[in-house]
């Protein structure tokens, strides 16, 4: 009998404990208890006075911008309504704390991309960026690029029906010193669920290796070592505290080396000939990529009142 | 309620064990009542730490910037990577939002033929005028044969899931939605060629008197007319004020076509058979104009 008592208030205490403890955890970060909202006056937006809900703006905003003291009632709350703050839920401006901060962490970043404007051939990418984070804000990072390639329908078309090659290089790797800036922050409604997301700017500079896709198969081919300034937009997804869904645009600016169109005339043209006739256009190679992001630390902490 | 470790009496040892069963038995009854309102309040008291949001509609008092209204939207269009003509038009997309996710709409654009840069290399490439027994096109013939998109149009339904706020540089706040759209496509191409488009020349003659196909360029483009098909599209509106919105999207335009006008299927000739099924994919920015100009507000 003993046994099941001391049972018992082992349980009692237990639950009593960490009813405490949870009490407690919720006291060691202050925040206001609004409690539950009271019901508006009539007359008021989305009330009992309107069920419907729906009212022209024109008419309500005024109204809702500045809460007007209410005619008649009783002393106490004219006495309120003079001048000073009333002590209600309503007159705080709720203000809900960021939902990811950025601050001092590093960011790993894999990445899957595809070329987005070259109908003779694309190039997909795999791409590892890692950034760090000086404030919520800026960050500085770097990445590396693995490309691969396929030609397209034109590049088959051009052939057989003008009987004309296309010259074309294929990207092999690149990497990238990386600058990012988030001057957009946003959050939509999808299903019932508030979704938070950001907008970022990216500049860098960097290097792209190419290499010439000869027109005839016997001739040889060489690569290309290019500097590569980019420029791009993304946009963050906020999954958890730890992982962020990223889109990106980016543009790769670099002059590439082409294939002269007179290469093969002289069968007696060497490599280093061919590289010395070779052509150089400006590029701009688009890319559309998509990655998921890992923070470390995985968690943080707020330093600021909710 | 004996002291512990103190003897008791035969008479009063029973007596003593009674009075402690009964105050275990109070003691456990207390402890067990109390752990079970424990147990029904932990869920309460969890749930109170979830905030006084919990539970509740998403957003209140949202201004229903889309339910109800009409939207009306000067629009421009062009080709993204388009093989040998961009087409760069102007028209007007037309919307009626039905519900704040789900409209119907229609959009028509009028434009011209641009060259692409690859275009341009191909020409500057090819001889002046064509040879017998070389089957590459001259200039003449390759311009030709290329069609261009003076007209295109859909009917379509739009679904938009998302909407939100934006902060810009933490000073500017702007509405945006999201959305996303499908439907029929309607486009009309045409060509220069100035024999027609349906026709396909014989070269000559088999062995056993049949007509024989082996030069292309001389067959009609068989890429003009007007063109039925389907169109998905995604965009997202900007709203400049309650009634102006800023719109951007991407519309896909999928219908039969041969944009070259010349042999695809390898068969030496052109004819309706080299028409397949391609993607014309347009890049749009509108300004989108909503009526009633003041959107109500939802509870």
């Amino acid at each position: 009998m003993r046994t099941v008592s001391r049972f018992a208030l082992c349980i009692l205490l237990t639950l009593l404990f960490g009813m405490t403890t949870q009490a407690q955890a919720q006291e060691a970060e202050p925040e206001i208890d609004m409690g539950e909202p009271e019901a508006a006056p009539t007359g008021e937006l989305g009330t009992a006075a309107d069920p419907s809900g729906e009212i022209d703006s024109a008419a309500a905003e005024p109204e809702a911008a500045t809460p007007q003291p209410k005619a008649g009632g009783s002393a106490k709350e004219k006495e309120a309504a003079v001048g000073d703050a009333r002590d209600s839920w309503k007159d705080i401006v709720v203000v809900i704390r960021k939902p990811f901060l950025k601050m001092n962490r590093i960011e790993l970043a894999p990445y899957t991309g595809l070329t987005l404007n070259d109908n003779m051939i694309r190039h997909f990418a795999l791409t590892a960026q890692a950034s760090y984070w000086l404030t919520d804000v800026l960050a500085v990072g770097g990445e590396g690029q693995y490309f691969s390639k396929n030609t397209l329908e034109t590049f088959d078309l051009v052939a057989r029906q003008d009987r004309r090659l296309p010259t074309l290089n294929e990207y092999l790797y690149g990497g990238a010193l990386n600058f990012h800036y988030v001057p957009m922050y946003a959050k939509f409604a999808m299903f019932k669920n508030i979704v938070h997301l950001e907008g970022m700017f990216t500049l860098g500079i960097g290097v792209t290796k190419s290499r010439v896709i000869p027109r005839d198969p016997a001739n040889q081919s060489w690569d290309n070592t290019l500097i590569t300034p980019n420029l791009g937009f993304s946009m963050r997804v906020f999954l958890t505290k730890f992982m962020t869904l990223n889109l990106s645009f980016r543009d790769y600016i670099f002059n590439d080396k082409y294939e002269s169109v007179t290469r093969g005339e002289d069968p007696n043209e060497t490599l280093e000939q061919a590289m010395a006739a070779s052509n150089g256009q400006l590029v701009n190679h688009i890319m559309f990529q998509v990655g998921l992001s890992f923070w470390f630390p995985t968690s943080f902490r707020y330093t600021t009142f909710r | 309620m004996p002291t512990l470790g103190t003897p008791l009496g035969t008479s009063g040892a029973a007596a003593a064990r009674t009075a402690v069963r009964t105050a275990v038995r109070t003691a456990l009854r207390t402890t067990l009542v109390a752990a079970a309102l424990a147990l029904l309040l932990a869920p309460a008291i969890a749930h109170a730490r979830k905030g006084p949001l919990y539970g509740q509609l998403p957003v209140r008092h949202k201004q229903e910037l889309r339910l109800g209204r009409l939207e009306f939207a000067p629009t421009f269009e062009m080709t993204v990577q388009a093989d040998y003509k961009h087409a760069v038009t102007g028209g007007f997309k037309a919307e009626y939002h039905l519900t704040d996710k789900l409209s119907i709409g229609g959009l028509m654009f009028f434009g011209t033929g641009v060259d692409t840069l690859l275009t341009e290399q191909i020409r500057e490439s090819l001889p002046d005028t064509s040879t017998t027994g070389d089957p590459t096109p001259s200039k003449a013939q390759f311009d030709d044969h290329l069609n261009t998109m003076p007209l295109h149009g859909s009917l379509h339904l739009t679904l938009t899931p998302w909407f939100g706020k934006m902060a810009l540089f933490g000073k500017a706040f702007i509405n945006f939605d999201a959305y996303l759209s499908g439907g029929l496509a309607i486009a009309k191409t045409q060509n220069s060629f100035e024999d027609g488009d349906d026709c396909t020349e014989p070269d000559g003659l088999d062995a056993v008197g049949m007509p024989r196909f082996t030069d292309p360029r001389n067959d009609c483009p068989h890429n003009a007319g007007l063109n039925a098909g389907i169109n998905v599209g995604a965009g997202l509106h900007g709203y400049i004020n309650k009634w102006v919105a800023l719109d951007l999207y991407f519309r896909n335009y999928m219908f039969n076509d041969n944009p070259s006008g010349l042999d695809f299927d390898g068969d030496r000739k052109v004819s309706d058979a080299d028409q397949r099924f391609l993607s014309h994919l347009f890049f749009g920015v509108g300004v989108s104009l909503f009526f009633p100009q003041i959107p109500t507000i939802s509870r």
